[in-house]
């Protein structure tokens, strides 16, 4: 059996105008992408090839499934035009189609299912006739036709539901979380009923969680807060202190600021909708909601300081590089190592501190931080960054490590130096601390410290 | 770059092969224009197409052309993953019927299939 995936975007305009920027196919429901749900059915369902087919770009949506080899399904991505009714689409697919059971999930619906119900996984065993659920999960058995087909419930084991506005988006996911989370493979962690938990989610002692709650991954919340209960937190979420946040959906790499309460209420970047009403707001005010930079890192003034910074260095090491640090460096080549400069896995060859700490010399310069001279060069030319992640050597684990990060921009000097005693193998940690509390004040200080510490304790 | 062209049931089909780039578009626009006058109804079967750039992009856009306006059109059957990021980005799988089989690209021409 296969199954055909129409992905079109006729009934999908309420998400581009309610969440801009996003594929609406990867609205997340209870953190997880409505796309996910039908690639779960299709695995439940021993189905291994699916085809995505888009009358917009296929883009977002291969980015982030590509082969489908996560999901133990393999996955193959056309186009169509606009204008494309499911007959058209079917028939500029008929390779894909024919010769096979199929299963067609014709544009946006959630559909309901069950995975502890074995009956839903061969609910079209057996069946020699077209099947339609409500025009939107059509069953076609091979060599049959895309026509004379007939309506069934199939006993309510698949149920294909409407959500066409945030009202209805609210009320589904609310309903997943609360009262039906044991049916689908939910994202995150789960030792204990109605609660699932992201990887490196913060909270202070002072925080309080309540359940039926689903935290995503990477998300902070600061003192005084109190998160649930019925609440999906989506991944890179920063909730400030004092903030109340109950019945309401917070979605991925959003901000909300201190000294507020969140009742039933959708929070997207800078938009807040009600999730009862539908209605929806746009806030300016950065203090209270916004869209959290994945990169400080990448804005014009951090990089700007971080440049005059760099040729201020460059100023003031230069004699003494010229005198000790050239030398040592063209005698020394072994010194050096690969050095990972993005996620995907660019080297750049420099000096290894580790490395040069076996030598008196080496120590020496290491005190002044002249290893780091080749690099100011490369900060100036935008190559580094003069503060930003930790530089990890080209090793397969600091591979994975910088792919898993949500940012990488590696610099000359990290969070890692400006603190003494650092726990060894918390690399990840550190990481996603400045990853998601950076910002140029903050560089400055890494760089103080970390040159302090240099001088200071030959760190 | 591979050119074959044969016709099928009054439907020219052209085996486009290899590397569609800025130094064979030229080949195939003036190969386009050697064989248009056969019929004005087009299948461009990139099967062994691996590869096409933004000016073998704007070659298959001039034939698209050359044949609307002679009241025609342009099928592409088999398009492969890689030329088909370049319709994505360039989103010309708008004005493309794109068919994943050459039978149901020739078909579409005997069954009228805009009236689907």
């Amino acid at each position: 059996m296969r199954c055909l995936i129409y992905a079109k975007s006729s009934d999908t305009q309420w998400v581009k105008d309610s969440f801009p920027g996003l594929e609406p196919y990867l609205l997340k429901i209870v953190n997880k992408p409505l796309l996910e749900y039908y690639l779960d059915l299709a695995s439940l369902m021993k189905i291994h090839q699916v085809r995505i087919a888009s009358d917009t770009s296929v883009k977002e949506i291969e980015k982030y499934f590509g082969t489908g080899s996560k999901w133990g399904v393999d996955i193959s991505y056309t186009l169509s035009r606009p204008e494309d009714n499911l007959k058209s689409v079917y028939l500029k697919n008929l390779s894909f189609c024919k010769d096979t059971d199929l299963i067609i999930l014709n544009g946006f619906f959630f559909v309901e299912y069950d995975r502890n119900r074995d009956a839903c996984s061969e609910v079209f065993k057996n069946r020699d006739s077209c099947i339609e659920l409500g025009k939107r999960l059509i069953f076609i058995p091979q060599g049959a036709a895309l026509s004379d087909m007939h309506s069934d419930d199939l006993d309510g084991l698949l149920v294909p539901r409407e959500f066409q506005d945030n009202v209805s988006y609210y009320k589904l996911s609310m309903d997943i979380l609360i009262n039906n989370n044991k049916k689908y493979v939910l994202p995150g962690y789960s030792n204990e009923e109605n609660a699932f938990y992201g990887f490196n989610f913060i909270f202070p002692h002072s925080c309080s969680i309540n359940k039926p709650i689903m935290i995503g991954s990477n998300s902070r919340f600061l003192e005084h807060t109190t998160i649930g209960p019925n609440t999906i937190i989506g991944d890179n979420v920063i909730i400030d202190q004092n903030t109340d946040v109950s019945d309401s959906i917070i979605l991925d790499n959003t901000y909300v600021g201190a000294d507020l309460e969140i009742k039933q209420k959708i929070f997207y970047h800078n938009q807040i909708i009600s999730g009862l009403s539908g209605e929806r707001i746009q806030i300016q005010d950065n203090m209270i909601i916004s869209q959290v930079e994945q990169g400080i890192m990448a804005s014009f003034f951090n990089i700007f300081v971080q440049r005059m910074f760099s040729l201020v260095m460059i100023l003031v090491q230069l004699v003494p590089w010229i005198i000790l640090g050239l030398p040592y460096s063209l005698l020394f080549r072994s010194k050096r190592v690969l050095y990972l400069l993005d996620k995907r896995g660019t080297t750049i060859r420099l000096l290894c501190p580790e490395k040069m700490r076996d030598h008196l010399f080496g120590r020496f310069l290491l005190r002044f931080c002249l290893d780091k001279f080749e690099g100011l060069f490369l900060s100036v030319i935008g190559k580094l960054y003069l503060v930003g992640n930790h530089l990890f050597p080209d090793s397969a684990p600091n591979r994975k490590l910088t792919r898993d990060l949500s940012a990488y921009k590696p610099g000359i000097f990290s969070l890692v130096d400006s603190i003494v005693g650092v726990e060894k193998g918390y690399d990840e940690f550190y990481e996603l601390e400045y990853i998601n509390n950076c910002s140029t004040r903050d560089n400055i200080k890494i760089l103080f410290k970390s040159i302090y510490n240099r001088l200071i304790h030959g760190k | 770059m591979n050119l074959n062209y044969y016709s099928k049931n009054s439907v020219g089909v052209l085996e486009i092969g290899g590397r569609l780039d800025a130094y064979s578009a030229p080949e195939l626009k003036s190969y386009f224009d050697s064989i248009s006058s056969n019929t004005t109804f087009y299948i461009f079967d990139l099967k062994e197409c691996e590869f096409i750039d933004s000016t073998g992009l704007g070659t298959i856009v001039a034939c698209l052309k050359s044949a609307s306006q002679n009241g025609g059109d342009i099928r592409l059957a088999q398009l492969q993953d890689k030329p088909r990021m370049v319709f994505d980005i360039t989103r010309a799988y708008k004005i493309f019927h794109i068919f994943d089989d050459l039978d149901a690209a020739l078909a579409s021409y005997e069954s009228g299939f805009d009236s689907f």
